[in-house]
């Protein structure tokens, strides 16, 4: 085979040999000249764009919404806020009385419509609700009025006849402290060690929230939201000021757990 | 004819592995093979060991030649693609130049995070000074490496710092200084993958390499 | 403490006497976290995706749980009351995938944030984290750093070459490939380049390269070490450690590789240079006083002092993009851990405990630290917030895998 072309061809061997130089060569040149292919990742960038927000209210009707759990779970939380006929299951039983004010209380958002979706089960839910809160509430009122009481007799003070809201140490005084806190203390969220957040409120004679002027933030975005939330959680069930308007500065902060 | 054929195969086969090998060695030094001898073939490896592939493949095809063939370069096709037999194959050359003289550069060895010379390194370093002695011609490459401890930042400069200690010795002895150069492998070239002090022992040490 | 004790005395103390110029004090404790709750995936449009639906459900609740600021939920186990509900939607059409995220306040009732993305179906989850950086901004005023990527070290075959891939370990990519040994990446401000110490010519050089294009440079090669690059804040000078003359010293040296100065005069050992995040001073490792510690210099060299004080053998300080505390290694029996200190040298705070713990570097937004652990065999990345809770393994080959770093966000 080999004797027949023996000038031309090389034969499977020679053949191979060639073969083998030649891509031997190529190598090598891609080796040293540096044109070895070199990984290079696509960029494919992700386009975003900004949404236009639409005039979206509430958070029930902001998408297509997941039918299932949603709409019973989501709105059992504002429930006191809710604009509902039936009051009497948010009636306050620690506190006096004043079930008048607490329909329209705070949220400025308060159109909450997704909440008449599904009456049976939210007002269950809000009741069970309201009774905990509620007796949450007595247990702070008690706290509360011990505290004062033992802050009273150790500063040898007496309580204050006549007293008006507007004044400090009066009842609505502590009561608002003791609202507040509570709202705070389920709202809390903090990203800093210790921030402190001082605003003025103002409540007006019909127990609203008409006023929340922050005049010194904390400096931590996430306190400062849980401050604003907890002040709108609590403004929704107010007993209006006894005398008028009532207007105070506020100091906010996490309380120190432990002394370390 | 067949068997001029497969001479020339073989011939060019080998001729070709040397080149490639030699070519390597210009572009590095010597030891720096054990990396460098992927550093080549890692990327070029596609297309040059499916070449290997094919040479020993076709080979037993034509019955009577194959044997000798095909073991050559199967033997070889490793050498070039694999790194610890780098080693092997770098003494090929180094023969050519140095000889047995190469066997003869003591590795030294140092206590964790120090480059201090102890007695023993001392006496090493001694013996591989007149190694240099007696080859004028013969310049070396220190290379100061740590163990996996400390930190790899820290230990770059460290082994450094090690490679000096003994090039600083050497010279001392009377060692031309432009003979002798040094690197750092800080911790990324261990001798000894275990981690355990009998392999960081192994580790924290100066490899003595002939350069060129 | 103080300001405790004025509050008190405040309040006991003038009640009724100047009315209305008090504060009434409202310290709530801290109990819990706020709940987050992801509602279920939906489609836009198109046929539904339980895949795309689960992985998105996954990536929310593993950014956003890692924030360490919310308790996620997922509906269905909400608490009712949940102040913050993230809703989700996409369209699959094909390979393009549109994706529709809302973050709502549901105490507020009101919209906090709510992007679209497009895209093809592979950026799924850098949409995903998209949103998680979003939502961190809406949320705390900072983007979170969900976006960024990590480039690290990792054995092949052998050799070390530099991989990137997401902060949470998927799609690795390689970035070098020469089968030399290639290490100390880091990302110069704009995430988009690297510098990293190559031995592929044989010396430890240092090299620049753009991640996309692939274009490189070798931007320091004098004799002797040059290694250990770290871009300063602006991105326009490189720290770097050099030993050209005669031991390891720190200097400045231009983006394309000029040399700007000289930072270090000694003859220890000077290494591993981090800058502070306003470019104004760095912190470095020296053993001048016999061991290697900490120590702070201005960015001309001048004003060194020592700043760790405990210890035998503290190494590869990082100063935090928000300045106020520097992570490093500190090697204690049977390996290194993690310890974090503020700059003035006080409150230094371990913050690993298990396995050998390297090579801390904080993620872009300072909320994290991502670092090489040996805690379950190979050296692995892991990640951990700044105060050493949530310590998460992300790295998921065999590794060894080292020199992680944390890039800005794409």
């Amino acid at each position: 085979m080999t004797q027949r072309f023996p000038n031309r061809y090389p034969g499977p061997g020679g053949m191979f040999a060639i073969s083998f130089v030649l891509h031997l060569a190529v190598g090598l040149l891609m080796l040293f000249g540096d044109l070895l292919p070199i990984f290079q990742p696509q960029e494919q960038p992700v386009t975003y764009v900004d949404m236009v927000t639409l005039p979206v209210a509430s958070p029930q009707s902001g998408m297509p919404a997941p039918a299932t759990p949603e709409a019973p779970r989501t709105p059992a939380p504002p429930a006191p806020a809710a604009p509902k006929p039936p009051p009497a299951a948010m009636a306050l039983p620690a506190s006096k009385p004043t079930p008048t004010s607490k329909g329209k209380t705070a949220a400025p958002s308060a159109n909450a419509k997704p909440q008449q979706t599904a009456p049976g089960e939210t007002q269950e839910d809000a009741r069970a609700f309201n009774d905990r809160i509620a007796k949450l509430e007595r247990q702070a009122e008690d706290r509360r009025q011990a505290e004062v009481m033992a802050r009273l007799r150790k500063t040898a003070r007496t309580g204050m006849p006549g007293a008006r809201g507007t004044q400090a140490g009066s009842d609505y005084a502590s009561y608002i402290q003791s609202r507040l806190k509570d709202a705070l203390t389920r709202e809390m969220a903090k990203e800093t060690r210790s921030p402190l957040l001082i605003a003025i409120i103002t409540i007006g004679a019909d127990g609203k929230v008409a006023e929340f002027r922050v005049t010194k933030p904390s400096g931590d975005r996430v306190f400062d939201d849980a401050v604003t939330r907890a002040v709108t959680l609590a403004g929704r069930s107010l007993k209006p000021p006894p005398s008028g308007q009532f207007r105070y500065e506020l100091r906010f902060r996490p309380e120190e757990v432990t002394a370390k | 004819m067949r068997n001029r054929i497969t001479g020339t195969i073989v011939f060019v086969f080998v001729g070709a592995l040397l080149c490639g090998g030699c070519a390597k060695k210009e572009v590095v030094k010597p030891e720096e093979t054990a990396p460098a001898a992927q550093a080549a073939p890692v990327t070029p490896a596609p297309a040059e060991q499916p070449k290997a592939a094919e040479q020993v493949k076709p080979a037993p095809r034509p019955p009577e030649p194959a044997p000798q063939v095909a073991e050559t370069p199967a033997a070889e096709a490793p050498v070039s693609s694999e790194a610890p037999k780098a080693g092997a194959r770098e003494q090929a050359p180094a023969g050519e130049a140095a000889g047995e003289m190469r066997m003869d550069l003591k590795t030294v060895y140092f206590a964790f995070d120090s480059s201090e010379l102890s007695a023993e390194t001392r006496d090493a370093l001694s013996k591989n000074a007149e190694v240099l002695k007696m080859s004028p011609g013969m310049k070396i490459r220190i290379e100061g490496n740590c163990d996996e401890r400390g930190s790899d930042e820290y230990n770059m400069a460290l082994g450094e710092r090690r490679a000096k200690s003994a090039k600083d010795y050497l010279v001392n002895l009377g060692i031309a200084p432009d003979r002798i150069s040094v690197i750092s492998y800080g911790e990324e070239k261990p001798v000894d993958q275990g981690h355990d002090e009998a392999a960081w022992s192994k580790n924290r040490r100066d490899d003595f390499v002939i350069a060129k | 403490m103080i300001k405790k004790l004025l509050l008190i005395s405040i309040l006991l103390l003038l009640p009724g006497l100047c009315s209305g110029q008090t504060y009434l004090d409202i310290a709530a404790p801290v109990s819990g976290k706020p709940q987050l709750v992801l509602a279920p995936s939906t489609t836009l449009s198109g046929p539904a995706s339980p895949e795309v639906a689960k992985e998105l459900s996954e990536l929310f609740s593993l950014d956003l749980g890692l924030a360490g600021l919310f308790d996620v939920t997922t509906a269905g186990q909400a608490a009712p009351g949940a102040p913050l509900l993230l809703k989700s939607a996409y369209a699959v059409n094909g390979n393009s995938l549109v994706i529709e995220c809302r973050l709502f306040d549901q105490v507020l009732n009101r919209e906090l944030t709510a992007k679209r993305y497009s895209g093809s179906i592979k950026e799924l989850r850098r949409m995903g984290h998209a949103f998680s950086d979003e939502v961190l901004r809406v949320l705390t005023g900072q983007k979170g750093p969900f976006t960024g990527k990590i480039a690290y070290a990792t054995k092949v075959s052998g050799n070390k070459e530099i991989f990137v891939m997401d902060y949470d370990g998927f799609h690795p990519q390689r970035l070098t490939n020469n089968g030399s040994i290639n290490i100390n990446p880091d990302f110069s401000p704009s995430g988009r380049e690297i510098v990293y110490t190559s031995y592929k010519k044989g010396n430890p050089d240092l090299y620049r390269r753009e991640i996309y294009t692939g274009a490189e440079a070798r931007i320091s090669a004098r004799p002797g070490i040059n290694a250990q690059g770290t871009f300063s804040p602006d991105g326009s000078k490189i720290a770097e450690v050099m030993s050209k003359d005669g031991n390891a010293e720190i200097y400045l040296i231009s983006r394309d590789g000029r040399e700007l100065a000289r930072l270090t005069r000694t003859p220890a050992i000077d290494v591993s240079p981090a800058w502070s995040p306003d470019g104004k001073r760095l912190v470095f490792v020296s053993d001048r006083l016999g061991k290697p510690q900490l120590f702070i210099m201005d960015s001309d060299g001048g004003n060194v002092r020592r700043l760790t004080t405990e210890g035998s053998y503290n190494v590869t300080p990082r100063w935090s993009p928000k300045g106020d505390r520097i992570a490093y290694a500190r090697q204690v029996p049977g390996g290194f851990q993690i310890f974090a200190i503020n700059p003035d040298g006080t409150q230094d705070t371990q913050l690993t405990t298990s396995g050998s713990n390297e090579h801390p570097r904080w993620s872009p937004d300072g909320r994290f630290i991502v670092f090489s652990s040996t805690r379950n065999g190979a050296e692995a990345i892991y990640l951990m917030r700044a105060d050493g809770s949530a310590q998460t393994r992300i790295s998921r080959g065999r590794g060894p895998d080292s020199h992680p770093t944390w890039s800005n966000g794409w």
